[in-house]
């Protein structure tokens, strides 16, 4: 079975990108050979919705070769050596920054606890910065503080089942 | 060899002369010799290694130098068996006057030599019957360690072996020398001890043939023991229909290859290739999504770029597939692609495309996909 090297986001295994090496198609890539500068993520239809993923939060999982995962390849994620679609998010769907608090709401309430990432850079940032949210069984939000000064920010948001979320560019 | 070999063979109430026990003996012996000398390359065989001890007296410091037991084959096909460890005489090396007008002893080496000799042992005290001739019951196969003049250890092949079966002490020319190294001079005593000088070095035992089979399906050459680790070492074997391996081994013998040659002639190098093309060219391609940095070809790593040892060019075009990630269409219906951006920023691709349905029903923007080549270029080293 053919295989591919996937860009994934260490923590929930979201891929966001895709490569293949044909002279050495035996040899699993590292992050330091496709992406030692980070990964930079964007969504097609909105200029403004993009992120640089640094390195130290991705890995390299070799996978079965999927043309589907190729093309929108923000829309699976890695499971067990194949590749998983995920849900389209509900529309209000979203992490949420407003300065001083971080929101992430699921809209749907969960079955159990679980954990979500989200992905936070921007001008005034040195360093990316990279929470794990974790929202209650039954609950459908959480909410964690958060500083952040004025400025744009672009914030991604990784919930495990759904689709990469590369949210348009927040201004404080 | 212009006699037959004779084979010796007995019968029933023959009175059995010493030439006849002699004939048995020697018959084994130059077989032995034969294979020896022809078979194989004369050499050291184990060990005879010279070491130094440092010493101080009082006019300085000095080495005394200690060959170590081992065997080696001369040229003629001798074996010459060197049991214990014995010190280097300097009296020996005094009295043969080798040492050059302007000795330095930082700078000249004098060889050190092996030479394989027979000596009649002493007869028995005591005659064992009245017709015993008193004469040698044994040959001492001993050997001494001599030394050369400056540029002695030169054209070792120059030696002429002796018709295989002359006793050496008849034939003054059959002293077969074997280099063990080489040692300098204070004056009266050693200064220093080394294996190699001026580009002569100690020869090892080697193998004559044209054809070398394997057994268990494989062959392997190894520049060394194969419990000493990381040392070079060659596979051929049946592997993927077969292949041959170059590589270091480890401890268990086992090669870690750096270079593959399979039987389709394909060659999986994890260095870079350096050859006419300037220092060498590798090359790289595959299929690369938006925002990933297309990776190096085989032997060349960011470091080397960094250095201006080695640069890069980088080719991406957009890849054009129907594919199953886009929503179906009717019958006859396609999804156009058309790239909006798609070029390789030092070497992160960044490539965009616009996705419109033939038949009208939608329209998206999306990162793209790209087939991409990258040529790395090592530069020749350089000649200073």
């Amino acid at each position: 079975m053919k295989k591919m090297n996937a860009i994934v986001f260490e923590s929930s295994g979201h891929l966001l990108g895709v490569v293949t090496r044909e002279a050495q198609s035996d040899k699993t890539l590292t992050v330091e050979d496709a992406a030692p500068n980070g990964v930079l993520i964007r969504d097609g239809d909105d200029a403004t919705a993009h992120n640089l993923i640094d390195a130290s939060q991705l890995q390299v999982k070799e996978v079965e070769y999927d043309t589907r995962a190729v093309y929108r390849p923000h829309r699976f994620a890695e499971d067990s050596g194949r590749v998983a679609e995920q849900n389209e998010p509900p529309v209000l769907q979203a992490a949420t920054i407003d300065g001083t608090t971080l929101t992430v709401n699921l809209v749907n309430p969960v079955v159990g606890d679980t954990d979500t990432w989200v992905y936070i850079t921007g001008c005034t940032l040195s360093e990316p910065i990279s929470r794990t949210v974790t929202i209650l069984d039954t609950e459908s939000s959480a909410t964690v503080n958060q500083t952040l000064g004025g400025g744009s920010y672009h914030v991604t948001l990784f919930v495990r089942g759904f689709r990469t979320l590369i949210q348009p560019q927040v201004d404080l | 060899m212009d006699a037959p070999i004779l084979r010796p063979t007995f019968s029933e109430n023959q009175i059995l002369s010493a030439d006849d026990v002699n004939t048995v003996v020697a018959h084994a012996r130059n077989r032995g010799a034969r294979h020896d000398r022809y078979l194989h390359a004369w050499g050291i065989a184990y060990g005879l290694t010279l070491v130094g001890e440092d010493r101080v007296d009082g006019n300085g410091p000095y080495q005394d130098v200690t060959l170590t037991p081992g065997l080696a084959i001369d040229g003629h096909g001798r074996e010459i068996v060197v049991t214990d460890s014995s010190v280097l005489s300097t009296d020996t090396f005094d009295q043969l006057n080798v040492v050059d007008n302007g000795n330095d002893p930082e700078v000249h080496y004098y060889p050190v030599f092996l030479v394989g000799r027979d000596e009649d042992a002493p007869p028995p005290d005591i005659a064992l019957s009245p017709c015993d001739s008193g004469g040698p019951a044994r040959v001492k196969e001993t050997f001494d360690v001599t030394f050369g003049r400056i540029g002695d250890a030169a054209n070792p092949d120059d030696q002429r072996g002796i018709e295989v079966g002359t006793p050496i002490k008849d034939a003054p020319q059959s002293r077969w020398r074997i280099l063990l190294g080489f040692v300098s001079w204070t004056g009266t005593k050693f200064a220093a001890t080394k294996p190699d000088h001026d580009g002569r070095s100690r020869r090892y035992v080697g193998v004559h043939a044209e054809d070398v089979s394997g057994l268990g399906d494989s062959v392997t050459l190894r520049s060394a023991k194969r419990t000493v680790q990381d040392k070079a070492a060659l596979v051929i074997d049946n592997t993927n229909g077969g292949e041959m391996r170059f590589g270091l081994h480890d401890s268990n013998g086992k090669v870690v290859p750096v270079l593959t040659v399979n039987a389709q002639g394909d060659v999986t190098a994890e260095g870079k290739i350096v050859g006419a093309i300037a220092g060498g060219v590798q090359i790289e391609s595959g299929i690369i999504t938006d925002g990933v940095e297309v990776p190096f070809p085989a032997g060349i790593d960011q470091a080397m770029i960094d250095k201006g040892e080695a640069s890069i060019q980088i080719t991406v075009q957009p890849r054009y597939q129907q594919t199953a990630a886009l929503p179906v269409l009717p019958a006859n219906h396609y999804w156009m692609m058309q790239p909006i951006e798609c070029f390789a920023e030092v070497r992160r691709v960044r490539c965009l495309v616009r996705w419109e349905a033939t038949d009208g029903s939608g329209v998206f923007f999306a990162p793209g996909v790209c087939d991409y080549v990258v040529r790395g270029f090592v530069k020749a080293e350089s000649e200073s």
